[in-house]
């Protein structure tokens, strides 16, 4: 190490001090006062591209390639799975119209509840695929559903307690009679 | 795998196969062998979601499977058969140039579906086929028919048997013919009944193009380097050797001077003299593409397929080193390669460059990792000033290190391409919508007039953005295409040295 005879002898390397490149009393590297560059500079521009009739073609059917592989059956978008999903949940939820059924089916099936909230963040994405508008229809309802459990914010099953007289009870417009 | 590679993957699965494809194959890559329940435990996928991108991943041959002892199917991930998706394109244009037109659409409907029975492929290359014709004209299903028996004679297409281990058999030769006449027998008498081959499946054999492309990069070195007629000669050493030799093998088996000249393509009129001649310029050529392994028939000759891809490899490193740092680093690399170990004052001298320039420019490609040091110890401890310090060039680290590099350069090109495609997203749409309500509308016979009103609902400055845009894209396509280029060079390069006994 250079610094091993620090203080007297500085000048004294273990190693010859020319091969590193510097002579005695030589000027030292610029100090470095800013972070290197994010990209390395580039003196030696890169050589164009190859062109030609072979290439042209290899590009069209690289990107016909990548269109039609969009369109097979087996290229699963994100939104497949809310398609498969929400039909099975839609045409539960329509047979019952009691809404404390309804409740007990989401409480019921809460295990899907983390695949509901995916659900949600992929609709906020919004791909634009023609099947968007058939899956619409099915997202309103569970949608909907969902913010009313979201105000229980627990596992009770709210028909196992009673509310008293006056919860949710008269409408809030009337604002002449004083609660106590 | 590299995470360079691994990054790759994922983005062709992607790009393919959608989200739920390449989440569940990336899974895989990283991890390794894994049975269905840990794939649907880790990903957080429904189980429904798993099976489906499973099958597509087996479909096309991306994914393996395999029976355990204990009773579990485990399934695996082929990198290095996810990473091929690039060279599609490739592989078509070859099928087109080999067999034309109806060549290339059974290799494009074969890679596009993984694996298909031949009479599914038949029908719907006829049927495409037959769209493009004139009106009244239908394309013949013994045409393509015809076509996918050369290809499959030519091993271009391969069979499988999917019942049973669900592992992939190679059908020999007399195999294939007694079933390609049995089938084309009953294609004919097809109608409505169901395909009678149901159940053999076929691929496209991608070791077969890879073989015809090293042949390729063979046969254009050495018409760059000598001349047209020495290409033709080298051509016909491998197109003989085709069937006797194996891809991996580092050499043809030898051939005499006499199969050659009988060989030879019937529009080349040499004398036997001359090719002998040229034969003997061949195995003298530094560069050993053809090496001579003895005297009888005439001389007997054969190819050096590792030497000849090592040239190869070495000429992309050459190349590279020259355009990345320039002539003079590229001088001091090839002297390198030449004299194998070489002290740095011993650099300066061979290569006529001033001390602090050669310093310099050593430095440089060291930190790059082109060139390395030797250290070689005149004294037990080691130490510095008492050492040898000798610069190298290892050309296998040297070109997987550059494979690694064009890995990343891929993975980055395709990221900014779906950049500059997702910024553009709206004015995209915009124009789709446009070009849609044009053909409808010239299909039901609208003005001219109402037409320029349309057209005019782009603006010239949105023009020009798009016009930037498909330049940009179409400039980075092409260069994944050529990226993929190299890759198969180093990749062919490293794989025959790794085979060697």
């Amino acid at each position: 190490m250079a610094g091993s005879g620090a203080g007297r002898g500085r000048t004294a390397f273990t190693f010859n001090i020319d091969a590193l490149g510097f002579g005695k009393g030589a000027a030292l590297p610029d100090t470095v006062s800013k972070p290197p560059p994010t990209y390395p500079s580039t003196e030696n521009k890169p050589v164009p591209l190859k062109t030609g009739e072979d290439e042209d073609y290899m590009l069209a059917l690289k990107q016909d390639l990548r269109a039609t592989m969009k369109q097979m059956p087996y290229f699963l978008a994100v939104e497949e799975d809310r398609e498969g999903a929400n039909p099975k949940k839609a045409k539960s939820f329509e047979s019952k119209s009691n809404l404390d059924v309804l409740k007990k089916i989401e409480e019921l099936e809460k295990k899907d509840d983390v695949e509901e909230e995916k659900s949600e963040d992929e609709e906020d994405k919004k791909e634009d695929k023609p099947k968007d508008k058939e899956g619409d229809d099915d997202e309103e309802e569970p949608e909907e559903d969902d913010e009313e459990e979201h105000e229980e914010e627990n596992d009770y099953i709210s028909s196992y307690f009673e509310d008293g007289d006056d919860f949710g009870d008269g409408s809030d417009d009337n604002m002449d009679e004083a609660t106590y | 795998m590299t995470q360079a590679e691994i990054k790759l993957c994922s983005l062709l699965l992607q790009e393919h196969f959608g989200e739920i494809v390449e989440k569940i194959g990336t899974y895989l890559i990283r991890t390794g062998t894994q049975p269905l329940r840990m794939i649907v435990n880790d990903t957080g996928l429904l189980l429904d979601q798993v099976k489906k991108a499973l099958c597509v991943l087996i479909q096309h041959n991306l994914v393996t499977y395999q029976l355990q002892k204990r009773g579990f199917v485990e399934y695996e991930a082929q990198c290095k058969r996810v990473l091929r998706i690039l060279r599609y394109p490739r592989y078509i244009y070859t099928a087109k140039t080999l067999y034309n037109d109806t060549g290339e659409l059974i290799v494009e409907e074969l890679l596009l579906n993984g694996k298909m029975t031949m009479s599914a492929v038949v029908r719907k290359v006829a049927d495409r086929l037959t769209e493009t014709m004139e009106d009244g004209k239908t394309m013949d299903y013994t045409d393509v028919s015809n076509t996918f028996v050369r290809l499959a004679d030519t091993h271009f297409v391969q069979r499988l048997n999917l019942i049973g281990k669900g592992k992939r058999r190679r059908s020999c030769d007399e195999e294939e013919n007694g079933e390609h006449k049995a089938k084309k027998q009953k294609q004919d008498g097809e109608s409505s009944e169901p395909p009678p081959d149901d159940g053999i499946y076929w691929q496209v054999n991608i070791d077969r193009f890879h073989q015809h492309f090293r042949d390729q990069g063979i046969v254009s070195a050495v018409a760059n380097r000598m001349d047209q007629t020495s290409s033709e000669i080298v051509r016909t050493m491998l197109r003989m050797s085709e069937v006797t030799t194996s891809s991996s093998a580092p050499y043809t088996q030898p051939l005499s001077s006499n199969e050659i000249f009988r060989s030879l393509p019937a529009g080349y009129n040499i004398v036997k003299q001359v090719l002998d001649q040229y034969l003997t310029l061949l195995a003298d050529d530094p560069l050993e593409f053809v090496g001579k392994s003895g005297d009888s028939g005439g001389g007997m000759y054969t190819v050096n397929l590792h030497k000849a891809l090592a040239s190869l490899a070495t000429a992309t490193l050459e190349s590279i080193v020259e355009e990345r740092f320039g002539s003079r680093c590229a001088r001091i690399f090839r002297l390198l390669l030449r004299k194998k170990h070489l002290e740095q004052k011993q650099v300066e001298d061979f290569a006529m460059i001033p001390a602090k320039e050669a310093k310099d420019m050593l430095y440089k490609m060291l930190s790059e990792n082109v060139v390395s040091l030797q250290e070689i110890p005149k004294t037990p401890d080691h130490a510095p000033s008492r050492t040898f310090y000798l610069y190298t060039v290892n050309i296998l680290s040297s070109a997987r290190m550059l494979l690694h590099r064009c890995y990343k350069s891929v993975a980055n090109l395709i990221e900014r391409r779906q950049y500059e495609t997702k910024e553009n997203k709206r004015l995209l749409e915009k124009s789709q919508r446009v070009e849609a309500i044009l053909a409808s509308m010239q299909a039901t016979g609208a003005e001219d007039a109402q037409l320029q009103e349309i057209e005019e609902m782009i603006t010239v400055p949105e023009r020009q953005q798009l016009e930037n845009l498909k330049r940009n894209v179409n400039k980075i396509d092409a260069s994944e295409n050529q990226v993929d280029e190299t890759i198969f060079v180093l990749e062919s390069f490293i794989e025959s040295t790794m085979k060697k006994p």
